[in-house]
């Protein structure tokens, strides 16, 4: 009998436990989707600061090149060596060349370039805004009659919309050549047969949906991070919190969006 | 001549009726009364967590009040659209309590960042006013430092300047000599009297450092729980009879008693 109330018990707060933190879910997204409509209002209205942008775009972008071509080379040759091998069993081992561009350009190139853009400029805009707004650098800059909104995220947002493209474009293209040199350096399949199915199989609508998908994760990824520097509150201590946060909730949401995307759009 | 002073002297810059703030639970300000001088120095004084800050942060539109107002300078400023404010903000110099500097610019863009969002200025002008401003708070030949290789004196030195560049009618301290050594502090208050007779505009100070209340104020005011218990200059403040007054008095003589 007493097992039995207590799993009652149980029951009833795993149900309950949604319900209480519901409004307070709620409330958050508000606060979120007010925060980015706000960014993209301000990107539409005023000026745009060419020179803060440029200088994110190569903070986000160029800084960002090294570390895309290493992750993009490995994830190409191993994909070419996974289904090289795996494709061997039946005598399909030409495709390779063919399932590493597909799924490049349409899946790996957008998520993965977003996932480590999130690591390294994700991370690093929620550490500095986190920092300016538990320094009071971030009042400082409403005191002086400039919107913060408009000088710290707005450019922000513009840049990694802009470069997240560029870098899945460079993902998609030195990953390719990893899987060339996987499949017809290591796994010797034939150089001619290995090209003709890739240009057979593969299509330009692929490449503009990964492309596509990347606008959307470029603005997915700056806008969490900003809005949760934004929100930083105590010292050295909130930063770390905030600045966890924004790639956890970042990389959820890109894999969340990858999905919708994928099924509703293509 | 001497009218005219008199007059200039008596005008009210800011005036705060009622003004009720409240997070949550916590009823911080509750129903404050107070008027400031034109071209004065007042003191705002009063222990941690009792809504100095708060105060100053309304006074700016960084928080909103629940209840009362401010008008300054005959402008009731809850009324404000946005572009007003921003207009507001420009006439407004605050210096923060840890400067509030930006880490990735150099003391010459800190101080010249108003000037280049507000005013349509060639650079050599814009150089110009930066020399002069750090020159009157005693810096020079710093321009190209970054806020990390100054010390907290300099930096609250860049932060006033910064404050002053865009020659405000009202100028803000938060905690001026929280977290500094006493010279330094004492330095502060000589900092804050000379610029005052440089630029006498009104200056509203937030601190709870009797030595430099004393030193620089003209008008002292004294918050308790949220509300205003001692407001008049110096003299009446050392002899109100308002127990909390009287409390932080003796805890500070005190404190000087035991450094004897």
């Amino acid at each position: 009998m007493k097992v039995l109330s207590q799993n009652i018990s149980l029951l009833g707060r795993l149900v309950l436990w949604p319900c209480r933190l519901l409004p307070q879910w709620l409330t958050a997204f508000g606060h979120f989707f007010t925060f980015i409509a706000k960014s993209f209002w301000i990107s539409f209205t005023s000026r745009p600061r060419w020179s803060v942008i440029i200088d994110q775009m190569r903070f986000i972008g160029v800084s960002s090149f090294f570390i895309v071509f290493l992750t993009s080379a490995f994830t190409g040759m191993v994909i070419a060596l996974q289904t090289g091998r795996a494709f061997a069993l039946f005598q399909a081992e030409t495709l390779t060349g063919a399932v590493t561009a597909i799924s490049l350009s349409r899946e790996l190139a957008p998520v993965l370039t977003a996932l480590m853009i999130t690591a390294r400029a994700g991370s690093a805009m929620a550490a500095q805004l986190g920092t300016m707004k538990v320094t009071e650098q971030i009042d400082a800059l409403s005191t002086m009659a400039v919107d913060p909104m408009g000088y710290l995220v707005t450019p922000r947002v513009i840049a990694a919309v802009l470069m997240m493209p560029v870098l899945t474009g460079l993902f998609d293209f030195i990953g390719m050549w990893g899987g060339y040199l996987v499949g017809v350096g290591l796994l010797g399949i034939d150089q001619a047969t290995f090209m003709e199915k890739v240009r057979y199989y593969m299509h330009v609508p692929y490449i503009v949906e990964g492309l596509f998908k990347s606008l959307f994760f470029g603005a997915l990824l700056s806008s969490i991070s900003c809005y949760m520097g934004f929100h930083a509150r105590g010292g050295a201590a909130g930063v770390g919190r905030v600045t966890t946060r924004a790639v956890v909730i970042s990389s959820v949401s890109i894999l969340v969006a990858d999905y919708f995307l994928t099924a509703l759009l293509f | 001549m001497e009218q005219s002073k008199k007059d200039a002297w008596l005008k009210h810059m800011i005036e705060v009726t009622n003004l009720h703030k409240s997070f949550g639970e916590q009823h911080v300000l509750r129903g404050l009364n107070m008027s400031i001088k034109d071209q004065s120095v007042t003191c705002i004084m009063g222990g941690s967590g009792t809504g100095k800050s708060v105060f100053l942060k309304i006074l700016i539109g960084l928080l909103q009040a629940d209840q009362g107002s401010i008008v300054i300078d005959g402008q009731p400023i809850f009324q404000f659209d946005q572009a007003e404010l921003k207009q507001f903000r420009r006439q407004v110099g605050f210096l923060f309590q840890d400067a509030a500097l930006f880490d990735d610019m150099n003391v010459f863009e800190n101080v010249s960042f108003p000037l280049y969002e507000h005013a349509d200025l060639p650079d050599d002008e814009i150089r110009e006013r930066v020399r002069t401003k750090l020159a009157d708070v005693g810096l020079k030949d710093i321009e190209h430092k970054l806020p990390s290789e100054l010390s907290g004196g300099m930096r609250k030195r860049v932060g006033l300047a910064r404050a002053l560049i865009l020659d405000p009618k009202i100028v803000l301290f938060d905690e001026p000599t929280t977290g500094l050594d006493p010279i330094t502090t004492s330095n502060i208050g000589d900092l804050i009297r000379d610029t005052h007779k440089r630029y006498p505009v009104t200056f509203l100070i937030i601190s709870h450092d009797l030595a430099l209340t004393y030193r620089v104020a003209d008008q002292v005011i004294m918050f308790y729980q949220g509300e205003v218990v001692q407001d008049g200059d110096a003299e009446d403040f050392k002899q109100s009879s308002h127990p909390f007054v009287r409390q932080f008095l003796e805890a500070q003589a005190n404190l000087e008693n035991a450094h004897r």
